[in-house]
């Protein structure tokens, strides 16, 4: 399991300064959530598209302060979804003996293990169903 | 009940400071002789031209001399820029009273208290200034009569063929079509992108993507609701008066003719020639995108028109968009035409807007918590919240939890319980708890929540969840905040799982939260 530092070090994106730097990253196959985003283990066609090096913000908050921004090491591909409902954001697929990461700068690194996921936007009822930002 | 009240500046009741006042007192009212308008930028407004502001008030007064001109009437030599539509509201209709011959000095220091008191000393200071600039600084000779008619119905009719009449002088450069059209709410929409072919083009369309049409409109409404809102509290209480009914009839008589899109294609067709030029390091930034602006979503223009300064400020990086949204609206707002004067005022200095939704589809809407969302240099605002206007209270946060449950309109009342927070409310309103609290699944010693929200609070019957944060704040402390969920959920791992289209029994495995 990497320290939060050292993620900071290979991709280049920091967090909040308060976010403790020696905490270690679990590496989790099963579901988890990251504020507004969660990443749910499903049984579905693999995406097929590889995340760039840049990464890929899956959900871009009001300034860059909030993105959710998903980076890999090894192979590891995401489908932005195409009929959108906003629910769910797209299809992630984890290579075997690669590891993918949502960084986001409040809620530090959520560290993804090998497996296909969907990546979901929460929502919330109010007069129509809307989604949450964090 | 909580009507929209008087929206008083937030600044100029809270810093009486003499000097500080004097200062700004110089400001708001410019007079300008009549033939200035087509002469070479004034010094003073020399920040004004770099964004554009200066021709596009040019153009405003254009469509303004082009409008007398249809009606037969010699363009005043006194033209006013107010500093706010707040003060045209007030200093028109009293100006025209003191140009008709109105001798009552007690009157109208009992009409200027009244704006003091209800609208703040700052915004009364610059209507006495503007009022001052509309009249000579003296009561002229009632001989003038009729010479302070307000001229809003004639010049709502002569609008139609004073475009017909532009459009014959200069055709359209950018194939809008010429053809006025009736009146109703401001056709903003019916301009079309224009061709991103140069900076400053590419720059309009990128004030396009940021969605101004909606907001602008937005935020007439909100102008319209505000100022009507301080003028009932200055001026229509039950001690009625020459000046008070004034004020009052021309206020409804200025409502009904604002509401003008052939007013807006005709400033249009002036300003066809001035497109607010860009300072060069955005003009820059625009002209490196991969794609022309026109092809991307907000997000993406915003990205690249915005310069890496506001990366690490995301509050600046949301004031420059709304300055480049404030750029794509005309320069003018409102404007009060009389025989002897005309008084304008200027679009708002300060817009702030927050962006919802990604990529292609993301709009922008205004949106501040700690202050208005719109602000004219006097003070004056107009305060929203996610894109819902709504009261300086609101925003402020002031009000009683009574207030918040007895405010008439279901939106504000959202907007009040969320600027408040649910924590608090859920508390301090006392809301049934529904089921224990639960420990939160991968959320390690945090618990959830949920609560019954009466089925009158919202317009659709709703349950709250109060969660927690899974990540610490720069205190130390766990945010707290609660979710609308469908009043069918019956248990907070039930909600929980909702909020992610998830199943309970799914939710339950849940490994981490952070």
């Amino acid at each position: 399991m990497p320290t939060l530092e050292q993620a900071i070090a290979t991709f280049g994106v920091t967090v909040d300064e308060h976010l403790d730097r020696q905490a270690e990253i679990p590496i989790l196959s099963g579901l988890q959530f990251q504020g507004d985003v969660a990443v749910v283990p499903v049984n579905r066609e693999p995406a097929r598209t590889p995340i760039p090096e840049a990464g890929v913000p899956v959900v871009r908050g009001q300034a860059e302060a909030n993105t959710h921004l998903l980076l890999a090491t090894g192979k590891a591909y995401f489908a932005a979804e195409q009929r959108f409902d906003g629910l769910v954001l797209g299809v992630l697929t984890v290579a075997e003996g690669a590891t993918a990461f949502l960084a986001h700068p409040e809620h530090a690194y959520t560290g993804i293990a090998p497996g296909t996921y969907e990546l979901r936007r929460q929502r919330e009822q109010a007069d129509q169903t809307r989604f949450v930002a964090d | 009940m909580n009507p929209p009240g008087p929206a008083r500046p937030t600044t100029g009741d809270r810093e009486p400071a003499p000097a500080h006042r004097a200062e700004d007192d110089g400001e708001p009212a410019r007079t300008h002789r009549a033939q200035d308008d087509r002469g070479p930028a004034h010094t003073h407004q020399a920040q004004d031209d770099l964004d554009g502001t200066a021709a596009g008030r040019r153009a405003w007064m254009s469509a303004a001399r082009a409008c007398y001109r249809e009606i037969g009437v010699p363009f005043p030599e006194r033209v006013i820029w107010v500093s706010s539509p707040l003060v045209g509201a007030f200093a028109a209709p009293i100006a025209a009273c003191l140009n008709t011959g109105h001798r009552n000095r007690r009157v109208l220091d009992s009409v200027y208290r009244a704006v003091d008191e209800t609208a703040g000393e700052r915004v009364g200071q610059a209507v006495r200034a503007a009022v001052q600039a509309a009249t000579g600084g003296t009561v002229s000779d009632p001989v003038h009569g009729a010479a302070a008619t307000a001229l809003h119905a004639d010049v709502a009719r002569a609008m139609k063929s004073a475009l017909a009449s532009a459009a014959r002088l200069a055709p359209a450069h950018d194939g809008s079509g010429g053809e006025p059209t009736g009146s109703g709410a401001p056709d903003t929409a019916a301009r079309p992108p224009v061709d991103a072919s140069d900076a400053a083009a590419r720059a309009a369309a990128y004030a396009w993507n940021l969605a101004v049409p909606a907001v602008q409109s937005a935020l007439a409404d909100a102008s319209v609701a505000a100022v009507s809102a301080a003028v009932d509290a200055a001026v229509g209480g039950t001690r009625q008066d020459t000046i008070r009914g004034e004020v009052r009839r021309l206020w409804q008589a200025h409502i009904s003719g604002q509401r003008s899109g052939t007013w807006l294609k005709l400033v249009d067709r002036f300003e066809q020639d001035a497109v607010p030029p860009l300072d060069e390091n955005r003009a820059e930034a625009l002209d490196q995108g991969p794609a022309g602006v026109l092809d991307q979503g907000p997000a993406e223009a915003l990205d690249q028109g915005l310069s890496g300064a506001r990366e690490q400020d995301p509050a600046g990086r949301r004031d420059e968009a709304g300055q480049v949204a404030l750029r794509g609206m005309p320069a003018g707002w409102w404007w009060w035409p009389f025989r002897d004067f005309a008084m304008l005022c200027p679009r708002p200095t300060d817009l702030r807007l927050e962006q919802v939704g990604e990529g292609g589809r993301a709009r922008h809407r205004p949106h501040r918590a700690d202050g208005p969302a719109v602000g004219w240099d006097d003070g004056f605002g107009l305060y929203f919240w996610d894109g819902t206007h709504v009261t300086q209270a609101v925003i402020e946060d002031t009000l009683t939890t009574d207030e918040i449950l007895r405010e008439a309109n279901a939106e504000i009342r959202r907007c009040a319980i969320e600027r408040r927070g649910w924590d608090r409310f859920i508390a301090e309103a006392g809301l049934d708890q529904i089921g224990p609290a639960v420990p939160d699944p991968g959320n390690l010693g945090q618990t959830l929540a949920l609560y019954d929200v009466p089925a009158d609070v919202y317009s659709t019957h709703v349950r709250v969840l109060l969660c927690t944060n899974g990540t610490v704040e720069r205190d130390g402390t766990r945010r707290r905040f609660g979710l609308t969920v469908p009043a069918d959920c019956h248990d907070p791992v039930q909600a929980a799982a909702w909020t992610y289209g998830l199943s309970p029994a799914q939710y339950a495995k849940a490994q981490r939260r952070s």
